[in-house]
């Protein structure tokens, strides 16, 4: 409505404005320098011509008004009749050949640079402190609300002992926050283990049910050994998982997946059956699985025998062939 | 009968400030103010409902009672077309930008609540229509933008702009919103916020708008949950680098969300004439989260004791006690699969044991579905039941255990009403619940234990609980006997309901406040003056309780 008043009034003036400033050009008075007089009606003329063009373009292209208009106003005022025009003509078509999606899509911001003010305000070694902040039963609860918040992020397999004690914490926040991590860690596994049935449902290769089951397999050990299943549902759950392997591994060409043999093995460690578990990691070695990868469980099944000194001499083989970093407090006690 | 919600009127006696609850949610909070509206038939109840966005809360769940003579239904946060035209930018009234940093800077170091609630008493005025800071100027001005920034560089630790700019945004958004509702809604002798939060936040606006008194009633604490939900939640983020990162601090948007439902606690407690909490432990938390102890008060919940008793007779004194029930929503905050687990262990011992769940499973059908996942996986297709909705009186006579799993509860109606139909319970030690197994004070602790209270997301415990009540006869009959005295003595509808009334009957006789008293400026006639010393105390003016009502110890 006002689109079509402002084109009604103003346009009719923009034509009066800009024949005037041609008229004049070419018929000058005898009492006027004619450039002067036409850059002056010019200039009046584009700027009709701006308030016009401005209400022909598409409303998200009238903004910021100002700069619309002196923009509109140059190109009127450098070419006279046509400027405003050709640009209104551009918008018209770009509006209704729009450019792929993909081409115009929001640029991706990078991500925040380092801000050097903040360091200031940052107390280095606090990490170090955010467990035993979180046990003390004495300290404030926003306190240990900020500690629990904290070690959200960390591995259940770490923090899940701490975070079970939690839940029986007299401080309400605390309890419901721990449950929350817990829960929510459940979770992620639980969702992967009902998409993973769902999938081995329709599945009829044989190919297709092998990785499936495999998969079953070590989600549901995961939530063994995530700590997050215990009790009867931590058997249960064993249960499960060995039903996984089984069937995995009865599948076409599947017992010659010794990553399979491995998880059977770490599944009888899990269930204190280690004279089940030695032979599965024989099985793994024998089909290949790197025996130095194997020895950190060949330890735990003599150990848990009850032969300390072959358990000692397979923590020497691993010192000699160098285990990872987390093994060197175990390595540095049974070689001693 | 007119169910519709279609109601319209000028006014009312309470007007019923509500946030995602009655009429569309079920759930205790729903029921109770269904029951409360029902206790009053010759009261005239206005409800404004308070959601998040129109599609969440597509039917009603509850029929409106007939003495509900105006609804309306508010949400905060509907989408907004992403390609709407951009608005031309405002220049803004820099004086205006001023108050509100004073008052923001007030808020941060804690300040007084007469000076806090006057300067809220002119912002209102200043977020109405013709005001110098309505939303627009909020959303479009040269001013907010210059604000935002500067707030930015003084107080945010962390380093990005956009996410400070679109949080302060967002979180503000809402309360020009309301603010208009408050402008524009019917007028009520009393206005009763059943949450903090954001209707929390309107009654105290309708509070200094009209001079009328707030009644602020919780079942659980509305900012601890949010609290909760945001320290837990993955969408708010934290871009500090490796070195900028304190890991002992929480990340400044988590911590503003948090302050900021914190002030909007802050302004309900301080608007409200009397605050009620559902037992003593969330008296003291509403004291902890800035309530004037003077003005809170413990009203239990009561149920319709004389309506379920006779549903002890209905029981079958030959059916052997095996059939455990969990009623409620199936919902987190239930903690549905502690119980299914807790059948799963039990049904090593009592192989014979009956799970059942007992509530609506549309509110989070996702949980829902894990939930059934759950069971399947454990093998309980024989013994857990999804029972559905069902009306309790009609459950109640078939079970003999009622299961609450919860994590976080208030005063759970559904283990009164089963100590009421004779079902004793075993619930989790959350709320008011070991109060309700175990008694309040020493005349209620006598009664003996109405069940047995375990810790939370323990189904071996639970399940063990379970198991002992259900085999051992006498204890199970001394837990009925003492669960059905309770409930009689103490928790009965009429002694809630006679308390209530005397809460709207001495709000709705006070004269009306100007905005600058109802700020409590020391003359207030509603707050009678500053506060005193903070104390836990409750007042020597208690609402007097009802003959025959004992009084319970605080």
């Amino acid at each position: 409505m006002i689109d079509a008043l402002v084109l009604l009034v103003v346009a009719p003036i923009a034509v009066l404005l800009q024949s005037a400033a041609l008229w004049g050009a070419w018929h000058p008075p005898a009492w006027a320098n004619p450039l002067a007089l036409f850059f002056l009606l010019q200039a009046f003329a584009a700027a009709a011509e701006a308030v016009v063009f401005r209400r022909m373009l598409p409303a998200a292209q009238r903004e910021p008004r100002a700069a619309v208009l002196a923009h509109l106003w140059l190109l009127s005022f450098l070419a006279p009749c046509v400027g405003g025009l050709i640009e209104v003509l551009v918008t018209a078509v770009g509006a209704w050949m729009p450019l792929p999606r993909q081409s115009r899509s929001i640029a991706t911001l990078g991500r925040p640079t380092f801000v050097s003010h903040l360091v200031s305000r940052v107390v280095h070694g606090a990490g170090a402190r955010v467990q035993s902040r979180l046990a003390n039963a004495k300290a404030t609860t926003d306190d240990r609300l900020a500690a629990l918040v904290a070690i959200q992020h960390l591995p259940t397999r770490t923090t899940g002992a701490l975070l079970r004690d939690l839940l029986a914490d007299p401080v309400d926040d605390l309890r419901l926050l721990a449950y929350g991590r817990l829960d929510q860690a459940e979770n992620e596994i639980v969702t992967r283990i009902s998409d993973g049935r769902a999938a081995l449902e329709r599945a009829e290769s044989d190919e297709d049910k092998h990785t499936l089951h495999r998969q079953l397999a070590e989600l549901h050990f995961e939530l063994i050994y995530q700590q997050l299943a215990y009790g009867d549902v931590h058997a249960h759950t064993i249960g499960q998982a060995e039903a996984h392997v089984r069937a995995a591994l009865a599948t076409k060409d599947g017992e010659r997946d010794a990553a399979l043999w491995l998880l059977q093995a770490r599944l009888a460690l899990a269930r204190s059956a280690p004279d089940e578990a030695g032979p599965f990691l024989e099985q793994a070695r024998d089909l290949g699985f790197p025996r130095e990868r194997l020895l950190p469980w060949l330890a735990e099944v003599a150990f848990r025998q009850g032969q300390p000194a072959q358990a000692a001499a397979i923590v020497g083989e691993l010192a000699a062939r160098a285990g990872a970093p987390a093994l060197k407090p175990v390595i540095e006690y049974w070689t001693r | 009968m007119n169910t519709s919600l279609n109601r319209r009127a000028v006014d009312a006696d309470v007007c019923l400030l509500l946030e995602g609850t009655f009429p569309f949610v079920r759930g205790g909070v729903s029921s109770w103010v269904n029951d409360m509206i029902r206790a009053y038939p010759d009261t005239r109840f206005g409800i404004i409902f308070i959601g998040s966005r129109a599609q969440d809360y597509p039917k009603a769940a509850y029929a409106l009672p007939e003495n509900v003579v105006h609804f309306e239904a508010h949400h905060l946060y509907e989408d907004e077309r992403a390609d709407a035209t951009p608005r031309r930018a405002k220049r803004g009234d820099r004086d205006a930008f001023a108050h509100s940093a004073k008052f923001h800077q007030l808020l941060r170091e804690g300040g007084q609540r007469e000076e806090v609630g006057a300067m809220m008493v002119d912002l209102i005025q200043m977020l109405t229509k013709g005001g110098t800071l309505v939303e627009e100027q909020f959303l479009h001005s040269r001013e907010a933008w210059d604000y935002i920034e500067e707030q930015y560089t003084l107080h945010c630790t962390d380093p990005s702009f956009t996410d400070y700019f679109w949080t302060v945004r967002n979180m503000h958004k809402p309360l020009w919103q309301l603010a208009r509702v408050a402008q524009n809604t019917l007028s009520a002798r009393v206005y009763h916020t059943v949450s903090t939060g954001y209707a929390g936040y309107l009654g105290a606006l309708l509070h200094y708008r009209t001079g009328r008194p707030l009644v602020v009633s919780e079942h659980g604490i509305y900012t601890k949950e949010r609290k909760i939900d945001l320290l837990q939640s993955r969408w708010i983020r934290d871009n500090r680098g490796l070195f900028e990162r304190d890991v002992s601090d929480v990340s400044y948007f988590r911590d503003l969300w948090v302050r900021f439902f914190e002030a909007l606690g802050r302004f309900a407690y301080d608007a409200a004439t009397e605050i009620v909490a559902l037992y003593e432990g969330n008296r003291l938390r509403q004291i902890a989260d800035g309530a004037r102890a003077e003005r809170t008060r413990t009203i239990p919940n009561g149920i319709d004791v004389d309506g379920l008793r006779p549903l002890v007779e209905r029981r079958d004194p030959n059916r052997p006690r095996r059939v455990v029930a969990l009623i409620g929503r199936v919902v987190p905050i239930k903690d549905i699969k502690t119980f299914i687990r807790a059948i799963f262990v039990a049904m090593r011992t009592m192989p014979d044991i009956e799970g059942w769940v007992v509530g609506p499973e549309d509110e989070d059908p996702g949980y829902a579905k894990e939930c059934r996942a759950l069971a399947q996986s454990l093998g309980l297709e024989r013994n857990l039941k999804f029972l559905g909705f069902q009306k309790v009186a009609d459950v109640l006579p078939k079970i003999d255990l009622i299961a609450l799993s919860s994590i976080s509860e208030a005063l759970p109606l559904v283990v009164l009403e089963g100590f009421a139909a004779g079902v004793p319970a075993v619930t989790t030690d959350v709320g008011a619940c070991r109060e309700l197994i175990e008694g309040a004070v020493a005349e209620d602790r006598a009664l003996g234990t109405s069940g047995a209270v375990v810790p939370i997301a323990n189904p071996a415990a639970l399940a063990d609980a379970a198991i002992a009540l259900l085999t051992d006869a006498p204890r199970w009959e001394a837990a009925q006997r003492a669960g059905l005295e309770r409930a009689m003595r103490y928790y009965t509808r009429p002694q809630m309901v006679e308390r209530y009334r005397g809460i709207y009957q001495r709000a709705a006789s006070l004269p009306n406040a100007t905005p600058r008293d109802a700020a409590g400026g020391g003359i207030c006639p509603m707050h009678g003056g500053r506060a005193g010393a903070h104390s836990t105390a409750q007042p020597a003016d208690a609402l007097p309780a009802p003959s025959g009502t004992l009084k319970r110890s605080r």
